[in-house]
């Protein structure tokens, strides 16, 4: 595909693009999109491989059950019990990664996949097995093609786990899996049968894992004595019998490219980047989906076109989840870490522990599951820039440096979302910065949290 | 199928001769002090609902001992409760059951009639994963498949709720639980009594005014969620829970559980309109030694019976209007294995405190323990849990939507609630 011509921009510029597919402003990601222009700026985020990323590498380092096998982990911690440590680590890490990754397209990906293919890593073997599952599915496979990644999920112990899979057999078929593939994972609700949902289970008889105790535990294991090798009839495809393992892959293909799946998963991703459901864009991004057997990419090229963002109202605007929210603000400032153990907890009393979600859909991606909890967000900027969250510190100072009080509102704004028209809210703050006589720290941490705390903030 | 016997109840205002010969304060009080009281008090208002969820799937025979059922010595080899009037023997509750001898606390209401046992009882579509059984139950889902539901039964009652106060309801988990999920004004708040504007007190007032009037100018959902929360602060800002006293000499565990019961009893009192509280106890998956005599279970069943209890002594006459609704995802397997542990079964029992419940007895249609009466190893499940819960709903709480509360099931009422 060659651009002759620069696509035409909808409102808000490249702005728009940034803010959709970043977990808000940094200077650098900003300057990195206005020189590049929208089409190869999308192009550089759609190959998160081809650029490097110091920043996001230092975090991996900083927490070393990220490059653990299951069996590594479970030796560490889960004989003796400290289950806890990989789950926080993976859960910080990922927020960690979120605001200091310069591949902000890839880290949305990464977020959208782990809801969709949603593990709660609080169930049991799951807090050990999770860890592999967020490297080898929601990570390697983020921008790959969605057969794979449905095909990595499928062979993922976590998600062989969770859904009860590995215990299924063709004596005794365990439903679960088979049936949250087709719903939640590709077609949906109401383009199958209950038909379906036997044969899929029957399909997936034998696939599971090494348990523990085994020196390669957590890897993927096809049990042939286990399987139920009779014929299958699935959404209309007859499987002969003798297939095997064959009999899973083949479900994975025809649940991955069937028509419904296209349609779902590209009206998914537009409510993920555009927040709005254009049919258009749905429309071609579906056509794509079946022109190219599910390239991820490509369809996200449909979705994140110019002309996608200019079919979409103006003023829809997606509310940040709490995750989003701590990111964003992450992103934005200066920070160190030297020992962030409480980052995760700020996340959960936001109700937003990442793989924390109880049932398998994931958590919600719509605002009226989550502006309930204003109260946690102002309490979490409030913690935050006071540096009261145990082992992070934000530089509060470095936002103002010797600028006049009269304009911190503007100042912690500009930190906070970068350049850009200003909202009421700066205002609003101003004024209650005008309302002390004297600058003091306090003062500061105050006004960059009214800031993160403010309506316009909580939206991107 | 096994043959259902259905086990007599024991008329809760027909008080039996146990209740007579404890003869202390508590039943003295039960004898001449009718429930009906509690009853004309509270028959035309709403009941506030407190949902106690004990995840990990409580061990219900245990917890209430079928000690007559001539099957349980040889079901439970080693773990069986001992009868009643045996050393660490249960309680005598009827002539079949007994209660857990650390659950002696909540004697006293079973004695006045606000306590019921509802013994066999669960999902029928439940799974020996807590995960899929604790959503399936939360969920409300029915038993046939594919409904999907992502909201909960708490929600979908609370959402349609007319009369109710700003915080319709409330989860004193982390996150909402999924019974919860799903309505305008239920939120989480761990500790309602640190729920205010957050950051130093002398300069709350302002940055509230600064706030608010930013959150007036925003988008109808954020100006509503806005307003939603600076009320809930002043609802819950306007309830003193730091200086909170309890009534009637009751004294809460000093235990998280505990303390939110406290909490709970000062935000029901404070009469603001609260429909529904949810506070869980963990820790019940015991595989490992059940502990029923001086362990984990004995432990748990303490600190459950003593903060029931107290909260029952706390909201003295206003218990009328409020009814504790305790549930489990699961029941245990009735034989132990091998660790002196039980593995996860199936029917267990829930447990019913309020002035709205019709108690003093164990309800259920007994299932037996005899092998061929057992489900798959598992004491069988006799009545819904959703049967349960709709007559609550729909006599106490006022619930009009039953029919999406429940999707896909019709409850049928068993007299649980008065």
């Amino acid at each position: 595909m060659t651009a002759v011509a620069p696509p035409r921009l909808p409102l808000g510029g490249i702005d728009r693009l940034l803010a959709r597919i970043s977990y808000g402003y940094d200077p650098w990601l900003r300057d990195r999109a206005h020189s590049l222009g929208w089409t190869a700026f999308l192009e550089e985020q759609l190959h998160p491989e081809s650029f490097p990323d110091p920043r996001g590498d230092a975090v991996v380092a900083r927490f070393p059950t990220l490059s653990m096998t299951p069996r590594q982990i479970w030796d560490a911690y889960g004989v003796n019990g400290q289950h806890q440590v990989p789950m926080v680590e993976l859960q910080t890490a990922t927020l960690l990664r979120a605001a200091l990754s310069r591949r902000q397209l890839h880290e949305r990906m990464v977020e959208f996949w782990g809801d969709h293919f949603s593990i709660d890593q609080s169930d049991s073997q799951a807090s050990i097995l999770k860890t592999q599952d967020d490297h080898d599915v929601c990570r390697a496979q983020s921008l790959s093609s969605f057969p794979l990644i449905l095909r990595a999920s499928a062979r993922s112990a976590a998600m062989l786990f969770s859904l009860g899979n590995y215990r299924s057999m063709a004596s005794s078929p365990n439903e679960n899996y088979g049936r949250e593939i087709l719903e939640l994972h590709s077609l949906g609700v109401g383009n199958y049968t209950e038909h379906d949902v036997r044969e899929a289970a029957r399909c997936l008889t034998g696939w599971g894992f090494l348990q523990f105790g085994d020196p390669n535990a957590g890897t993927f294991r096809f049990e042939p004595s286990l399987h139920d090798n009779g014929p299958k009839d699935l959404l209309g495809l007859a499987i002969p019998a003798g297939g095997g393992i064959l009999d899973g892959y083949k479900l994975v293909r025809l649940a991955a490219l069937h028509p419904a799946t296209a349609q779902r998963m590209s009206r998914k991703l537009c409510r993920w980047f555009l927040g709005a459901e254009p049919q258009p864009v749905v429309d071609a991004a579906s056509a794509e989906w079946a022109a190219t057997e599910g390239d991820l990419r490509s369809v996200l090229r449909i979705v994140l076109a110019p002309s996608s963002f200019a079919s979409v109202p103006e003023g829809v605007q997606k509310t940040k989840r709490p995750f989003h929210l701590a990111a964003g603000i992450l992103r934005a400032l200066p920070f160190q870490f030297p020992n962030p153990t409480q980052l995760a907890g700020e996340l959960a009393a936001m109700g937003h522990r990442p793989f924390h979600w109880p049932a398998p859909d994931g958590y919600p991606d719509a605002a009226s599951a989550w502006v309930g909890g204003l109260q946690g967000r102002w309490s979490f900027a409030s913690r935050l820039f006071a540096n009261q969250v145990s082992g992070v510190r934000i530089d509060v100072a470095a936002v103002f440096g010797t600028a006049p009080k009269s304009s911190w509102a503007r100042r912690a704004a500009y930190a906070l979302r970068g350049p850009g028209p200003l909202t009421t809210d700066v205002d609003a703050v101003q004024q209650y910065v005008d309302g002390f006589a004297s600058a003091s720290d306090a003062l500061r941490a105050e006004t960059l949290a009214l800031t993160a705390s403010a309506p316009s903030f909580q939206v991107y | 199928m096994n043959p259902i016997e259905t086990h007599p109840p024991i008329a809760a205002n027909r008080p039996d001769r146990r209740a007579f010969l404890l003869g202390g304060a508590a039943a003295a009080t039960a004898l001449t002090l009718p429930r009906v009281t509690f009853a004309a008090a509270t028959s035309s208002a709403v009941d506030s609902l407190v949902l106690v969820f004990l995840r990990g799937g409580m061990d219900a025979l245990s917890f209430c001992s079928p000690y007559a059922d001539p099957n349980l010595q040889s079901a439970r080899p080693g773990i069986a409760m001992p009868g009643p009037g045996l050393p660490n023997g249960v309680l005598y509750l009827d002539s079949f059951f007994g209660l857990h001898p650390q659950a002696a606390p909540l004697m006293a209401a079973y004695q006045s009639g606000q306590l019921l046992i509802v013994h066999a009882s669960g999902s029928p579509a439940s799974s020996r994963s807590h995960f899929e059984a604790q959503n399936r139950m939360e969920s409300g889902a029915s038993s046939q498949p594919g409904l999907g539901l992502s909201t909960g039964w708490v929600a979908r009652h609370l959402a349609v709720q007319s009369g109710a106060g700003v915080l319709r309801g409330m989860g004193t988990s982390d996150t909402l639980t999924r019974a919860l999920t799903g309505s305008t004004g239920v939120l989480p708040i761990r500790q309602p009594g640190q729920f205010r504007m957050p950051g130093a007190t002398g300069t709350a007032y302002a940055r509230r005014v600064a706030l608010d009037g930013m959150y007036q100018q925003a988008s109808a959902e954020l100006a509503s969620a806005g307003r939603d929360t600076f009320a809930t602060i002043d609802l819950l800002g306007s309830i003193d829970f730091q200086n909170y006293a309890p009534s009637g000499g009751a004294s809460y565990p000093a235990t998280p559980f505990g303390a939110q019961f406290q909490d709970t009893a000062a935000l029901l009192k404070a009469n603001v309109g609260v429909r529904c509280v949810e506070i869980d106890l963990h820790g019940w998956d015991h595989h490992t030694n059940l502990g029923a005599i001086g362990g984990s279970f004995a432990a748990l069943t303490s600190e459950l019976a003593q903060t029931l209890a107290a909260f029952r002594t706390d909201m003295g006459g206003a218990f009328g209007g409020v009814d504790v609704v305790v549930m489990t995802e699961f029941g245990r397997r009735v034989a132990p294995n091998g660790n002196l542990g039980l593995d996860h079964g199936r029917g267990g029992c829930m447990i019913l405190m309020g002035g709205g419940v019709a108690g003093g007895r164990v309800l259920t249609q007994w299932p037996g323990l005899a092998p061929s009466q057992l489900h798959d190893g598992d004491l069988a499940i006799t009545i819904d849990y959703r049967d349960v819960l709709g007559e609550m709903l729909v006599r106490r709480f006022g619930c009009t939507n039953l029919p999406d509360v429940f999707p896909g099931y019709t409850p049928q009422f068993r007299g649980v609630a008065l």
